[in-house]
């Protein structure tokens, strides 16, 4: 048991934590809904104006859209091979394992700049083309450890034994997935779209070398825009963002519990 | 229905040996209870009937079919295991479909079948509910209702009752044999548990370390048991330590470590000077205050006596050994602390080296 005293140093700090990660994001959601050209805060009156103003920039439309489909393709992708990989993780003992693990892993703590930089020379070198196919799977290789991360979790939460009855019951390998272990860690795949779909749609740093012309992400997008310009129009882009990520989550948590998806219950 | 034989089977993890040359004939319609410590080996050898383990040599034949090679979800196998593994996101009825959909029975006939099943294990009217809902023992009916439920070849019992409570645990085992001689299936049965395997099965295997130690019915094994390992995992034992002394028709003289001479059934095997343990069960013996000529006869004293109900239980001081003694609860020889004369025929008991 902690003691007491610990348990109050301990949730103080806690609080202190959430605030200082939650306060930018208020505060920039806040100066979004000013009527001000510019930026302040508090901010003065209430006003979508800068909401709609975002409708009118085709660019900036543009970079939403192709957002969407990389976040989407993305996640997709990164789920099903995620799956692959932790069903092998996790159910077979093979030859090399723990170094697959890790090596599988390794993109996390890989900074994005470092992988945006080596994937732009391997793109320029072959004469690859940058746009939404590229950078999805630039997405795909960010998001992938995030999605191992999940199923594994969900994985190690289905009885090995459920299983092996299924198929002493008949059932293919296959269809064991199919009928047995697919169902039960649905929420498992769930959180893994979900979360991979949020990192992808955020992603900014290997975004900017793979973004072109014809291709750019609404990150990258805000990125570029606020070294020449700062208006409201940056907040309300940016708390786009966060309302896509909270509908998500709040989804999220009534389906299944995210406390459960982080195997935290 | 079906013949199980393991020839030679063999599993290596490694430099690790589960399991070591085991050579077994399981009959039709035969129940056999594989029994054993923890990591004698006894669930390796069950998971290689199933397919969930393949062999690293020797053969595994069901009804004559080798099965190398051969996955689980082809050898038409009833497993249940001790947590009873069901599907968590299934219903009961779905549960115990399962097998008979994986092996497209037609619909109008699953419902009977279904029916059928849970009805040989009491469990009708429970169709709707998820195991979440339903009790231990509940489940461990929904188990073996879902393997019995597709007619497998063999029934494999992986310790299905060591989750249960200990009166439940013995009405599930009496329900078992039931339904297993009811329908006459072949069936393996591992537990740990010797009580519940002397109750349940027609023939016991007992396992150490990988090996068979010993094969028989439960009379054979706790009055002849082969080794000293067999001796003491079943039952309790006394172990007198001696030398033989002599041998004729047979029977043998032994010279105890104690100092007396008592004399035993011989083994068939044993030699003049050769080291013995008498193996003798604590029923084996009776107290008494005076020798009796045409018996084995060893003073002691008696240090504790423990009244157990059914029985007797006294502890006995021969020389440096502590025997265990079980006597009718209407003896009242046995005090604590005073002298006591402990009396064997030369029928009882074992000899093994």
């Amino acid at each position: 048991m902690i003691p007491l005293a610990t348990q109050r140093v301990l949730g103080v700090f806690a609080v202190i934590v959430c605030a200082f990660s939650i306060a930018p994001v208020l505060v920039i959601v806040a100066e979004s809904f000013t009527a001000t050209d510019y930026v302040v805060f508090p901010p003065s009156g209430f006003s979508l104006k800068w909401y709609v103003e975002f409708l009118k920039r085709a660019e900036f439309v543009d970079s939403a859209v192709v957002s969407t489909i990389v976040a989407f393709g993305a996640s997709i992708v990164a789920t099903a091979l995620g799956t692959a990989a932790s069903i092998a993780l996790v159910r077979y003992e093979f030859f090399g394992r723990r170094v697959l693990q890790q090596l599988f892993l390794a993109p996390l703590s890989l900074p994005g700049l470092i992988f945006g930089l080596a994937l732009l020379q391997f793109l320029a070198r072959y004469g690859i083309p940058r746009n939404v196919v590229t950078i999805a799977l630039a997405h795909v290789v960010i998001v992938v450890p995030f999605t191992i991360r999940f199923i594994t979790v969900a994985l190690l939460g289905v009885d090995r034994k459920v299983e092996l009855c299924a198929q002493s019951l008949g059932a293919s390998p296959l269809r064991t997935f199919r009928h047995i272990t697919f169902p039960l860690i649905r929420p498992g795949l769930a959180a893994s779209l979900v979360f991979a779909f949020i990192i992808s749609f955020d992603e900014v740093a290997a975004s900017l070398f793979v973004s072109s012309p014809s291709a750019t992400t609404l990150p990258v997008r805000i990125f570029t825009y606020i070294d020449q310009n700062y208006d409201p129009l940056v907040t309300a882009v940016s708390s786009l963002l966060v309302f896509a990520a909270l509908i998500a989550i709040v989804i999220l948590e009534r389906a299944f519990g995210v406390g459960r998806l982080f195997g935290l219950r | 229905m079906a013949t199980v034989s393991l020839q030679r089977v063999t599993k290596r993890y490694g430099q690790d040996v589960a399991v070591s040359d085991v050579t077994l004939e399981v009959d039709n319609g035969e129940f056999v209870a594989l029994l054993g410590p923890s990591g004698c080996g006894k669930t390796t050898t069950l998971q290689m009937v199933a397919g969930f383990v393949e062999a690293t040599s020797g053969d595994i034949l069901i009804d004559g079919q080798p099965m190398h090679g051969i996955p689980p979800h082809k050898r038409n196998i009833g497993v249940v295991f001790q947590n009873y593994a069901l599907f968590p996101h299934l219903t009961v009825f779905d549960n115990v479909a399962f097998g008979l959909k994986m092996r497209n029975v037609e619909r109008s006939q699953v419902v009977g079948r279904v029916d059928h099943a849970l009805d040989l294990v009491q469990l009708k009217g429970l169709d709707r509910r998820y195991p979440r809902e339903l009790s231990g023992g509940q489940q461990q009916r929904v188990a073996l209702a879902r393997a019995l439920v597709i007619e497998p070849s063999v029934l494999l019992l992986d310790e299905p009752l060591s989750n249960l409570d200990a009166n439940l645990r013995e009405q599930m085992r009496f329900e078992i044999r039931e339904i297993q001689k009811r329908i006459g299936i072949t069936t393996m049965f591992v537990t740990h548990d010797q009580t519940e395997a002397m109750a349940a099965a027609d023939r016991m295997v007992v396992m150490a370390k990988g090996e068979i130690r010993q094969i028989g019915t439960a009379r054979e094994i706790y009055e002849q048991p082969r080794d000293l390992f067999v001796a003491t995992f079943i039952g309790q034992a006394n172990l007198l330590r001696g030398k033989v002394a002599g041998v004729r028709d047979g029977e043998a003289e032994i010279v105890l470590d104690v100092g007396q001479r008592v004399v035993a059934r011989h083994n068939g095997y044993a030699r003049v000077g050769d080291a013995s343990n008498l193996v003798l069960r604590p029923e084996d013996f009776e107290l008494a205050t005076e020798e009796y000529p045409s018996k084995n006869n060893l003073h002691g004293r008696v240090m504790r006596v423990n009244y157990l109900g059914a029985a007797i239980n006294a502890a006995v001081l021969v020389g440096d050994t502590t025997l265990v003694v079980s006597i009718p609860r209407s003896d009242n020889v046995a005090r604590e602390g005073e002298p006591v004369v402990v009396r064997w025929p030369p029928s009882a008991g074992v000899m093994l080296s």
